[in-house]
């Protein structure tokens, strides 16, 4: 009987691990917070506090599955972000729909720079993108001059619980249903797979490489400014600078969800895993009363101890392999 | 003509185009401000110098052997705080003890070099990617300085700690000295023991290297750990530069030092990159500083500027990598 579990490949995954550490820590926080924590009220507003980081690494998971990485994308959604409140502060006609699309379409151009240059500069793709991220943020700063922007249209700025879960649970199941059908069901998905498990296998095959890119690196700036969209409606401001530093933690909820930094794995489930386990951990220690300063502490521990764990897995699953035996996932 | 150009791709000609680039540059900023082709500018550049210099080593050992040290600056800011802590809480304002200077500094240097030991040992032991490793403890250690100074500045150092940063040696800049020294000792590693060869041939084909015989554990922690010694350093510098120490200084250092490395040659892949490079391409940013700054050019179009460099580093270095 005992066998037979180990042999599911769920109860062996990644993502399995991962649920029992996110419902040990529930649980935990649950009882040290006298069962605040599990009540109804706080995880919706959990959940809706971490939504727009969820849609950010619903990007950041296809562009490691693809074998890259973008730490320029948090800059993106900031941009993407400023330019959505200029435009709704400056043009009377606005509305959600307009709004909303111009901030995807500067994600998406922002993307596509990157895109361009990661497929064509040959060089490591952190490095890249820690150029443009430079680039961006300079020239965003530069020309804001740091200046906030408040006081949106009534349409924006009238806030009430079912609008608010609408926006933030709505955007954020839109972005996870969109990722999961196109990395499950499309061409461009298993294409997304193909070249980060081996670029040059998927060269041969006849993939264009090029498109691939166009896609993946446009989907993390889709992503990103989607996120930026739901963030500066839970804030009701855009601050040039708010969003900066906070990389760390939408790559830590795809990594904590089993994504591989070589490429070729990953799977929306885990990173849905990974954001309730940084969410539940943020959210947790301040309602234990643990000062915000031992945040970034805990969670990079936390990080790093899974690390460790997922490593070590991977280096039984290599032994395993060249004993000859099934692997886990 | 050909064999001109031929004869750039060699190293030495690296290094050659290396310093025409400086000597562009030279002249554009003179051309701005007539006297900085001078011993004033000379010596305040061996101040300013040696901070990014011993950064940009730190980064470029890692990179070696093709990986990457991220947490770089949280932990020179660590290792900077602790030391501040040290001095501020046993030494009286306006007082000095060299003692506990030399024993601060120790600390410190050990702190830095201790978190490079942990890195490498992950990085070896658990085959994580350095990005990912560094990244966490990048994480981790801002989330260290933000608990231990709850987001205060903890300034006010004794004239012995000032000294390392700002005094002067004879005629040498301090800092200057102690960059020259972790420089010689860098070359004399890289050339004149095992461990030289060992990481390049570990960044150029890890695998192959593994075969031969190489015990990559220990070139791995050996890698991370002396580029947590030259971020204690560093750190030792900037702290006394500063005159402060706090969580989030410096952020932008990391990029630069990334960029100073890839211009100077040191492939962020592995197994390519001299030192020679490396001391010339700091040098060039340094007076691209120091000529951003006399054109009055904000610090955040200066970033993006640099970002600018970074990406044409690459493109000009791409086709020497021999892609």
């Amino acid at each position: 009987m005992r066998s037979k579990l180990k042999e599911n490949k769920f109860f062996s995954s990644h993502e399995f691990y991962m649920s029992i550490a996110l419902i040990l820590l529930a649980v935990f926080f649950g009882i040290r917070t006298g069962g605040l924590f599990l009540t109804g009220s706080n995880l919706l507003n959990m959940v809706i506090s971490y939504s727009y980081l969820g849609i950010m690494a619903m990007g950041m998971l296809v562009v490691i599955i693809s074998g890259g990485i973008d730490i320029s994308f948090m800059v993106t959604a900031t941009i993407s972000q400023y330019i959505m409140a200029k435009f709704m502060l400056e043009f009377a006609g606005a509305n959600l729909l307009s709004a909303v699309a111009i901030s995807v379409v500067t994600g998406i151009a922002l993307g596509l720079i990157n895109a361009v240059l990661v497929h064509y500069l040959k060089a490591p793709t952190l490095i890249i993108t820690i150029a443009t991220m430079s680039i961006y943020f300079g020239l965003l700063m530069y020309l804001t001059n740091g200046v906030r922007l408040f006081s949106f249209p009534a349409w924006f700025s009238e806030k009430n619980d079912s609008k608010t879960i609408g926006i933030a649970l709505g955007f954020f199941a839109a972005a996870v249903v969109i990722t999961f059908v196109i990395m499950k069901f499309t061409k461009m998905g298993r294409k997304i797979y193909a070249i980060g498990g081996n670029i040059d296998a998927a060269k041969r095959v006849g993939i264009n490489i090029l498109l691939v890119h166009l896609f993946v690196y446009g989907y993390v700036g889709a992503m990103a400014a989607l996120g930026g969209v739901v963030h500066l409606y839970l804030v009701q401001q855009a601050a040039p600078n708010a969003l900066y530093g906070g990389e760390m933690d939408v790559i830590a909820m795809a990594v904590l969800g089993g994504v591989n930094l070589a490429g070729g794995k990953g799977s929306v489930g885990g990173t849905i895993i990974g954001m309730l386990l940084v969410a539940t951990l943020s959210n947790g220690l301040l309602l234990i009363g643990v000062s915000s300063y031992w945040q970034d502490f805990f969670i990079g521990a936390v990080i790093l101890i899974s690390f460790c764990f997922s490593g070590w897995r991977n280096i039984k699953n290599k032994e395993k392999e060249s004993k000859g035996g099934k692997l886990d996932d | 003509m050909t064999e001109k150009l031929k004869k750039l791709t060699t190293s030495q000609g690296d290094n050659l185009l290396l310093l025409l680039i400086l000597a562009i540059a030279v002249t554009l900023v003179s051309m701005k401000q007539a006297n900085f082709f001078s011993l004033g500018t000379l010596e305040s550049i061996c101040y300013q110098l040696p901070e990014m210099g011993l950064l940009t080593m730190a980064m470029m050992v890692p990179m070696l052997s093709g990986g990457i040290n991220l947490s770089m600056i949280a932990s020179a800011n660590l290792s900077g705080i602790v030391m501040a802590l040290i001095m501020t809480e046993n030494i009286s304002k306006g007082e000095d003890n060299v003692g506990i200077v030399i024993g601060a500094v120790a600390v410190g240097i050990l702190i830095s070099t201790l978190v490079g030991l942990i890195n490498g040992v992950i990085i070896a032991y658990f085959k994580i990617p350095a990005m990912l490793v560094t990244l966490g403890m990048q994480m981790l250690l801002n989330g260290a300085c933000l608990v231990i100074t709850k987001g205060a500045t903890i300034s006010g150092y004794p004239a012995s700690f000032k000294f390392l940063g700002n005094g002067k040696l004879g005629f040498i800049p301090m800092p200057f000295v102690l960059f020259a020294a972790a420089l010689i000792l860098l070359v004399v590693l890289l050339k004149n023991t095992p461990f030289g060869p060992k990481i390049y041939l570990y960044g150029s084909n890890n695998v192959a290297t593994g075969f031969s015989g190489v015990d990559d554990k220990v070139l791995l922690i050996t890698t991370y750990t002396i580029s947590g010694l030259l971020v204690g350093l560093a750190a030792v510098i900037l702290t006394s530069r500063f005159n402060s120490a706090a969580a989030g200084y410096a952020e932008s250092f990391l990029m630069q030092s990334i960029l100073i490395a890839v211009l100077g040659g040191i492939s962020p892949d592995g197994g390519k990159g001299k030192v020679s490079g490396m001391v010339l391409s700091v040098i060039i940013i340094q007076v691209v500083a120091s000529g951003l700054n006399i054109l009055r050019i904000s610090s955040y179009l200066t970033t993006a500027v640099y970002g600018l460099i970074l990406l044409a580093a690459v493109a000009f270095r791409s086709k020497k990598f021999g892609n």
